[in-house]
């Protein structure tokens, strides 16, 4: 349907298809074109600034409503300046959750294309991930204005392993410096868009090693706080302040529930698994990461056991077995091989993991899911989205969580027990 | 570095709270266990939930199957709620702990455990430190 809009702010909720007429339209800083089609997706929202009375065809007219001013704050517009001015090639934005920090980044890069500066962000929200799946840190490079993050493609990905980078602190940080590299050398300035963990030992020693490696890359950042009081200082207090950049946060930024989210990540999960196939890779033939399992000695199995690897020093015996052994037969496998201490994993505890498939170098290629692990043939089975070439699949990277072969959520994988 | 990499030690502290009320911790640790299980990357929501665990409850409140603490004057009785006729209430897999100040006893082969005093100081003493 079309719809004549008056001069104003308008926000529009997705899902939703909009093409502009007539008239002159801006979105988080980007022009609309006559005849353009936008569309946008569930769970998105963006503001769309009618600056002269305008006519715009979409597809849902009831997910509309109008706001009295812009959604953008006054002050984002001096930031475009000092960073030019400044040279700055790494901005990290730092703020709670729901305080518009992908839409922060979206309006700056698209401020910085149009004064003809390449931007690349740096998407390290492993929870609500736009650019690349949930889990993982994702990097793109921008040539050309965007009004969601999730439209362009991820130049590298970094596999966490969580949602969270909580119990995964060292591989966030190895993934952050190694995508925070890579933007500074394939870009004119770096955007790194933080989760909203801010608070507590976690969120201030995350924040706080981002710096330090900004600092220990020789890059010439600035920080900006997005807050709606003083909520996180504390995590600049020891920096020098002319580093430091305050902005309000946006009107449109507005909270999302627990639940929500969950649904938005496995909505983006089904998206990205929506076309799988299955492969089937001989122990022989890869290596595996983050995991025991095929990292030791192999040995001769005895018994019922499955699956047997002498690992080094202390670590003792690997061990997977059909079902957890009991203690007394954990005693007997004990002296079966003469070692002190055994790891003993069932079968199941790997199916649904959610991996990283990896080449050589140990690039990410793509999500997998374990489907399943027939150690009598030794190979593993792993879904994976159709669409990415797994020619130079070498390494498996193991995380922590389980998605079903419904592509939802299941449950987690204890970090340290694979 | 004085920031915690890990939510577990504040595991650690709600115990030993439970512990100076008074309560057994053997069924509150398997809750704890269970927790950590089914939550194993998120420590900070299983220390959240341990918190939660226990709570102050009215007689009219109790259900079958609940599991129940009851602190008397010199017992403190727990186990699950198998059947309630008020103002009883039966219990099954039962333990009672006894408060006693002082107790006499007769020694005569039972199986015998003590606490290790000074266990850090033997096992690694360079990193005891006297107070």
């Amino acid at each position: 349907m079309q719809k004549d809009f008056k001069k104003g702010v308008y926000i529009i909720s997705g899902p939703n298809k909009i093409k502009l007429l007539s008239g002159k339209v801006i979105s988080i800083a980007k022009n609309f074109e006559l005849g353009e089609e936008i569309f946008i997706p569930e769970g998105k929202r963006i503001p769309l600034e009618i600056e002269v009375d305008s006519k715009i065809e979409l597809s849902d007219e009831k997910l509309i409503s109008f706001i009295q001013t812009s959604t953008i704050p006054e002050d984002w517009d001096r930031v475009v300046n000092y960073l030019i001015y400044e040279k700055i090639n790494a901005l990290i934005i730092f703020g709670e959750v729901d305080t518009g920090k992908t839409f922060f980044s979206t309006y700056l890069t698209n401020k910085l294309i149009s004064n003809n500066l390449k931007p690349s962000v740096l998407d390290c929200d492993t929870g609500q991930s736009d650019i690349g799946p949930p889990s993982t840190l994702g990097i793109a490079i921008f040539n050309k204005p965007i009004l969601f993050m999730t439209e362009v493609k991820p130049e590298k990905l970094y596999f966490v392993g969580s949602h969270s980078p909580s119990e995964h602190f060292l591989h966030y940080i190895c993934g952050f410096t190694k995508l925070v590299n890579y933007g500074l050398k394939n870009s004119d300035i770096v955007i790194i868009d933080t989760p909203g963990w801010v608070l507590g030992d976690g969120g201030r020693m995350l924040r706080n090693s981002e710096l330090e490696i900004l600092s220990a890359l020789e890059t010439n950042y600035v920080v900006v706080l997005l807050q709606r009081n003083q909520e996180i200082e504390h995590l600049v207090k020891s920096i020098p302040q002319k580093k430091v950049i305050r902005l309000t946060v946006s009107k449109k930024a507005s909270p999302t529930s627990v639940e929500e989210r969950k649904k938005l990540r496995e909505f983006v999960y089904k998206k990205y698994f929506s076309n799988i196939d299955t492969l089937e890779l001989d122990f022989d033939k890869i290596f595996t990461d983050r995991v025991y399992f095929l990292t030791g000695q192999r040995l001769n199995k005895k018994g019922n056991l499955l699956w047997v690897e002498k690992l080094s020093g202390f670590e003792g015996l690997y061990v997977v077995s059909e079902n957890k052994l009991s203690d007394r037969e954990i005693e007997k496998v004990k002296k079966l091989y003469d070692v002190k201490k055994v790891k003993n994993v069932s079968k199941d505890e790997f199916k649904n993991v959610l991996v990283a498939l990896l080449d050589q170098e140990g690039e990410f290629i793509c999500l997998g899911i374990i489907k399943d692990i027939d150690f009598l043939k030794q190979k593993i089975y792993i879904l994976y989205p159709k669409k990415y070439s797994v020619r130079n699949l070498k390494i498996i990277q193991f995380g922590s969580l389980k998605i079903s072969p419904k592509i939802e959520e299941s449950g987690f994988v204890e970090p340290g027990l694979l | 570095m004085t920031y915690k990499e890990t939510e577990f030690p504040q595991i650690l502290e709600i115990l030993a709270e439970y512990s100076k009320k008074g309560f057994p911790l053997e069924e509150i640790i398997m809750n704890l266990y269970k927790l950590y299980k089914d939550v194993p990357i998120y420590i900070g929501i299983v220390a959240m939930c341990l918190e939660n665990l226990v709570k102050e409850t009215k007689e009219k409140d109790i259900r079958k199957g609940d599991f129940i603490f009851l602190f008397d004057k010199n017992f403190i009785y727990q186990g699950e709620v198998k059947k309630i006729e008020m103002p009883n209430i039966y219990l099954k897999n039962v333990k009672v702990i006894v408060n006693k100040k002082n107790l006499k006893m007769k020694l005569k082969k039972q199986k015998l455990f003590k606490l290790e005093k000074n266990v850090l100081a033997k096992l690694w003493p360079s990193l005891y430190f006297k107070k």
